[in-house]
């Protein structure tokens, strides 16, 4: 046996708070045009899963015909629903997809695949729920590339492995969508986050807060505390001017199946 | 006593292409209202199933083959019908919702407002306007035919 601890999983009650917070500082522009691409101007049915807050859902409302969103955390769906309108939001199971086969034209995952417990099933999954000429869509980070650069990683580094156990490579994530029955698959670079935040802001103003990103929520206290000491000790260190580096990319991993004959 | 015979133009076959007959599940607390929308609906050639409250609706949904047409009361024990209608759009993609109640304040007051392939009409209704709000809600008219192509 290994001396491996069991699998941390970020229990996104406790994020639903504080999610949104990301999206008032970090663009997330390529994200978004990816997005548009991905669904084109023909209104498909769309399903997100993983929705949290329904974030993205409220971004692709007007191109798509039907838009259900898709999340385990009953905290992130209450959110979504706060926004009202004619979001249709299902508490399930990514390895379970609640609807009969050929429901969809397009399924979406935004920073969410890293949380589903069989990716293998998921796919099967969605393959089974998509359409013929239906199409997959998985945006999220790659930390297997080493090109980036991240404070969360910087002063909890235990956040690295973490995050490399939790997130596939792309051509890892290819290859298991033609396993699924996916009859076309490609992957590519599709936004670049970058920011430069202050860190005696960041220490007072929720972002440095197990609710900001789940990478935190992963920790256990001991290791959060002591990434906040690290933090605050360089900031100190650096007369309260320290500037905390997020500069990573996210991956868009595309799986396609051929229209019908 | 023979079963009365409502006008060809409500049936829910009479479109031009013959089409199986549109499913529908019919739900309230109140038995008595329950069987006279059902006997209406049947009669204008629609295939039904009742339940007397949402839990019933939710078992019968996942037994049968997909309802088109949920028609429901707003205020019945546990579930009202608001919350019934987002569980079964949530599960159903494309099934359509009537709400059938005599108090559409409560439900506005609930729901703000009807979201696309939703209609409501106020209880108590008439055998032509129940038809008349279901075939506008199905088939975009009032005669239970498919709207004719216009030129665009």
């Amino acid at each position: 046996m290994s001396d491996a601890s069991p699998p941390r999983v970020a229990d996104y009650d406790r994020v639903a708070d504080g999610y949104d917070h990301r999206y008032s500082f970090l663009r997330y522009d390529g994200v978004r045009e990816t997005l548009f691409e991905f669904l084109g101007t023909d209104r498909p049915r769309t399903l997100e899963v993983g929705c949290g807050t329904g974030y993205w859902m409220r971004a692709a409302a007007d191109r798509a015909s039907l838009l259900v969103g898709m999340d385990v955390s009953a905290r992130m769906l209450a959110k979504a629903r706060e926004h009202g309108g004619d979001a249709r939001v299902v508490r399930a199971r990514s390895e379970d997809l609640p609807w009969p086969g050929a429901s969809f034209d397009r399924i979406v995952c935004v920073n969410a695949l890293h949380h589903f417990s069989d990716r293998a099933r998921f796919f099967a999954e969605a393959r089974r729920v998509l359409r013929p000429g239906g199409a997959l869509l998985s945006v999220g980070k790659d930390p297997h590339a080493e090109r980036d650069e991240w404070w969360v990683y910087e002063y909890f580094p235990e956040t690295v492995a973490l995050d490399r156990a939790r997130f596939a490579q792309a051509r890892i994530l290819r290859g298991e969508l033609a396993r699924a029955g996916f009859d076309w698959a490609e992957s590519f670079e599709a936004d670049r986050i970058e920011a430069l935040q202050p860190a005696t802001a960041a220490l007072s103003d929720g972002t440095i807060d197990p609710a900001f990103t789940s990478q935190l929520t992963l920790l256990t206290p001991d290791e959060f505390d002591r990434g906040v000491e690290r933090l605050r000790a360089a900031n100190a260190a650096a007369g309260g001017a320290l500037q905390l580096i997020t500069d990573f990319r996210l991956y868009a991993v595309v799986g396609r199946l051929a229209p019908a004959s | 006593m023979p079963s009365r015979v409502l006008p060809f133009r409500h049936s829910a076959t009479a479109n031009p292409e013959a089409r199986p007959p549109v499913r529908v599940l019919i739900v309230d607390d109140e038995a008595e209202m329950r069987q006279y929308v059902d006997r209406i609906m049947r009669d204008a050639g629609y295939e039904t199933a009742l339940a007397a409250d949402g839990e019933q609706a939710i078992g019968l949904s996942s037994r049968e083959p997909p309802f088109e047409l949920l028609i429901t009361d707003e205020m019945m024990p546990r579930i009202p019908g608001h919350q019934l209608a987002r569980y079964m759009r949530e599960r159903y993609l494309d099934i359509k919702v009537l709400y059938l109640t005599g108090f559409r304040d409560v439900l506005f007051k609930e729901k703000g407002s009807l979201w696309a392939d939703e209609a409501f009409l106020d209880k108590p209704c008439t055998p032509d306007g129940l038809l008349e709000a279901v075939s506008l809600l199905m088939f975009g008219t009032v005669d239970g035919r498919k709207p004719e192509r216009s030129e665009s």
